[in-house]
């Protein structure tokens, strides 16, 4: 069940979205080979790549909200925050 | 590092495309975490289970075409990169001769062993003192070795297995990526009976240049001693294999000596 709620997740997606998840998931490229392949930046594969999933964990969290098992948590689908800007933050801090 | 900033990178943390650095933050902050065990528990299983699911998936046919061409030209790349950084002439003119002494200090600091004035001053290993004092995890595991030579397939600028060893007792448990200073590393695990032994497979022709030398069964053996213990060095292709771990040093350059490092 668990896996055809993923693959209707998966078909639903956009086209760029189910490509970045092909590649990472089921050619287990890295980010660098997968920026390569469709011509972006590795930050943006990664914010993509997030995204994806997200998308895809959503229609399980919501089976999983229904049935008590976790909270709503909104937070998850935005972007990842840079590490640049936290180390930035942290150097700055100290 | 805050739950927050941990939980939005966890799919990369998963996939190992963090840097060493931010790797060891996230560990750090995921082993004190038990709320953000739980997500990393479950964004494991969902990678697992996303994997499995659209397995039998099939792209679009531009993007297959586009990936496959894509696909050859990084691994004629690769090939090229390989084959250049596995000169020993060629990377001493790009890696710090500093390297050499500084892996020799910091192997000695993991061992929890005295300073020696000789070995002062380093700084490069540091992420391996983390890794040792920490006892941070593998990112791969041992159940098979044939991932750790995927998992390293494109990281480090030498292909790495785990080594092989005749005695029974030697068990691999896992490995890991490192960073000796801005230079990519392996680090592989053992376990002979109940205590540890860390191989350290990294690059740095230099570090032998004041090893002492001998031969035990009739292989070439490097080594430094350290207060007490030792390090010990095997060289194969360009590429140093330092062993070092809380065993005798009898046992410690019989267990070097006898191991496949390359095969």
């Amino acid at each position: 069940l668990i896996a055809q709620e993923i693959r209707r997740a998966f078909e639903e997606l956009s086209d760029e979205a189910r490509a970045m998840v092909m590649l990472a998931d089921v050619e287990e490229l890295s980010y660098k080979e997968i920026a390569e392949v469709v011509g972006c930046p590795i930050g943006t594969v990664m914010s993509r790549l997030h995204r994806a999933r997200k998308q895809l964990q959503g229609s399980l969290q919501a089976h999983a909200v229904q049935l008590g098992i976790i909270e709503e948590d909104d937070s998850e689908l935005e972007d990842p925050i840079p590490l640049e800007a936290f180390r930035a933050r942290k150097a700055a801090k100290s | 590092m805050t739950c927050k900033l941990v939980r939005r990178h966890l799919g990369a943390f998963v996939d190992g495309e963090l840097d060493p650095a931010s790797q060891i933050e996230f560990e750090r902050h995921l082993e004190a975490c038990a709320v953000c065990q739980e997500h990393l528990a479950f964004e494991r299983s969902f990678h697992q289970q996303a994997r499995e699911a659209i397995a039998g998936v099939h792209a679009p046919e531009h993007l297959w075409s586009r990936t496959l061409h894509r696909f050859d030209e990084i691994d004629s790349t690769r090939a090229e990169r390989t084959s250049i950084e596995a000169r020993p002439m060629r990377w001493r003119q790009t890696w710090p001769i500093a390297a050499a002494a500084a892996a020799v200090l910091i192997i000695g600091s993991v061992m929890g062993l005295p300073e020696s004035t000789a070995y002062q001053g380093a700084g490069m290993l540091q992420d391996v003192v983390n890794l040792h004092s920490q006892a941070l995890p593998s990112d791969v595991q041992a159940e098979a070795p044939q991932d750790v030579v995927r998992y390293f397939q494109g990281k480090t600028p030498f292909p790495v297995k785990p080594a092989q060893f005749a005695e029974p007792g030697m068990k691999f448990v896992g490995a890991r990526y490192i960073k000796v200073g801005a230079h990519p590393a392996a680090a592989l695990y053992y376990n002979r009976g109940g205590r540890r032994v860390t191989l350290l497979v990294f690059q740095s022709p230099e570090i032998l240049r004041n090893a002492h030398r001998t031969h035990v069964g009739g292989r070439e053996l490097f080594y430094y001693n350290v207060g007490s213990n030792v390090v010990t060095i095997r060289q194969h292709g360009g590429v140093n294999y330092a062993f070092f771990g809380d065993l005798d040093r009898p046992v410690l350059f019989q267990l070097a000596a006898n191991a496949r490092v390359a095969y």
